[in-house]
């Protein structure tokens, strides 16, 4: 088991993670079969109770900016938020890869979701579209760059999400991975130093939760704007 | 080939129960108990390891037996550098703290709100089954007054059978009463009737008797009668 880096930035290459010609990230797999088997009992387990009371906090908290009338697609976010929350919440263990902190990965859930959202409106509400494309009382002589503006904005949504997410990863796992190479290094003050890192990874478990709620949160916002 | 020559070296008695199918495996394996979902967590040691595996060294080694297996093994592991103490050993140690202060701290509160939980959810399941017990219990002691009611019905119809018999009793004793009334009216009345007729005809011979009697005396008769009559008179006048 080595995993030595010899850049920083090398921690997120998913190359280096293979442990034994094993990658831990599989784990997850698992972890669908976990949540689902607790299902098949009438009374619910700790865990699965624990799993229920989020779910049913989170699931109030999509509601309420939910248009009424889709409120059956509250599950792909949802999901969708749990996926991206154990995915964070999970790359902070060691040898696992952080697979979120790569646009590769972000992006192609931002892109496909925003992209149908898109699509959906300007085939179904065109007028409804382009009505949007210029703010109400816009002065006219700025009309064309609001519409400029407008567009750009509109097409920066899927990257935006997905560059906050990874970034927001990123940051921490870096600020994670430079504090661990000072432990190594000053071995001497090492329960000094764990207490900061303990402060930084609790920063980071909480931040892990709150990247995937704006994820998926905003991602809604959007659905309910195409419609 | 390979496989032929293996199933060769199989003891007969499984070659047996592989020919008769699925069945009686079938049965065999129903025959172990079924597994259960644990509902209380199994108790740990350390925060996180499970007391079974503490429990599997106990009997070789002792009780120190595992935390020296632990021990030794990490330092081989690290002095061979098979483990090397690279910056992500250093994150899991302290998520590994941040975890053991988690389930020390905040675990018991957490858990002992979520048993809460269960046992309400445990509740409200359990209300609708008691609810309905509660129901049918309350139907059969119903159904058993019914029943008590029911004995007490049949002590009616016999007393009313009794009433019934006694009152045909009485009836027949009435009517009983009535004939033998009328019957001796019936009587008195024959009685009285045969009375009346032999009154008359004592009445009727006395008077045909007498009638004849008196048709048969004579004058001369009569004549010397009175005069006989009135010899007696004059005799007992002279005597007087």
């Amino acid at each position: 088991m080595k995993l030595i880096l010899m850049n920083l930035f090398e921690m997120f290459d998913p190359s280096i993670y293979f442990i034994f010609n094993f990658q831990f990230n599989w784990i997850f797999i698992i972890m669908s079969l976990i949540i689902f088997m607790n299902n098949y009992w009438l009374i619910p387990s700790r865990f699965n109770m624990l799993l229920n009371k989020f779910f049913y906090i989170l699931f109030k908290e999509f509601s309420m900016s939910m248009n009424k009338k889709f409120h059956s697609n509250l599950f792909i976010f949802l999901s969708l938020m749990f996926f991206i929350m154990f995915m964070n919440f999970f790359s902070l263990f060691p040898y696992i890869f952080s697979l979120t902190s790569h646009l590769l990965f972000n992006l192609s859930m931002s892109l496909s979701l925003w992209l149908s959202f898109f699509i959906y409106q300007l085939y179904n509400y065109p007028i409804n579209f382009l009505k949007h494309l210029v703010p109400l009382n816009s002065p006219k002589f700025l009309m064309h760059f609001m519409v400029l503006i407008e567009l750009i904005s509109l097409f920066i949504r899927p990257w935006t999400l997905s560059i906050r997410l990874s970034s927001n990863l990123i940051s921490g796992h870096l600020i994670l991975v430079l504090l661990s190479n000072f432990m190594m290094n000053f071995i001497f003050i090492l329960p000094f130093s764990m207490i900061i890192q303990n402060i930084l990874l609790i920063l980071e478990i909480f931040m892990s939760m709150i990247q995937a709620y704006v994820f998926s949160i905003l991602l809604m916002l959007y659905f309910n704007e195409s419609n | 080939m390979l496989s032929r020559l293996s199933f060769r070296h199989i003891p007969a008695q499984l070659k047996a129960i592989a020919a008769c199918g699925i069945q009686t495996s079938a049965v065999k394996s129903s025959s172990e108990p079924r597994p259960k979902r644990p509902i209380e967590t199994p108790p740990v040691r350390l925060g996180f390891i499970p007391d079974e595996w503490f429990q599997f060294f106990y009997p070789k080694t002792g009780v120190t037996g595992p935390y020296v297996f632990l021990t030794t093994y990490g330092t081989y592991l690290v002095s061979k550098e098979w483990y090397v103490l690279e910056d992500e050993f250093y994150t899991g140690l302290c998520l590994l703290s941040i975890f053991l202060f988690a389930s020390y701290k905040l675990g018991p509160k957490l858990g002992a709100y979520l048993d809460k939980e269960i046992e309400a959810v445990e509740n409200g399941l359990n209300s609708g089954r008691e609810e309905s017990i509660a129901e049918h219990n309350a139907e059969i002691q119903n159904i058993e007054k019914e029943k008590w009611s029911a004995e007490g019905q049949l002590m009616i119809y016999d007393i009313k059978k009794q009433n019934v018999l006694m009152q045909l009793e009485a009836n027949y004793r009435e009517n009983l009463a009535i004939a033998y009334t009328e019957v001796k009216k019936i009587l008195d009345y024959h009685s009285q009737i045969d009375g009346i007729n032999r009154r008359i005809a004592q009445k009727h011979m006395v008077q045909w008797i007498t009638n004849s009697v008196l048709k048969a005396i004579t004058p001369e008769q009569e004549k010397a009668n009175l005069l006989q009559c009135i010899k007696d008179l004059e005799t007992l006048s002279a005597k007087a």
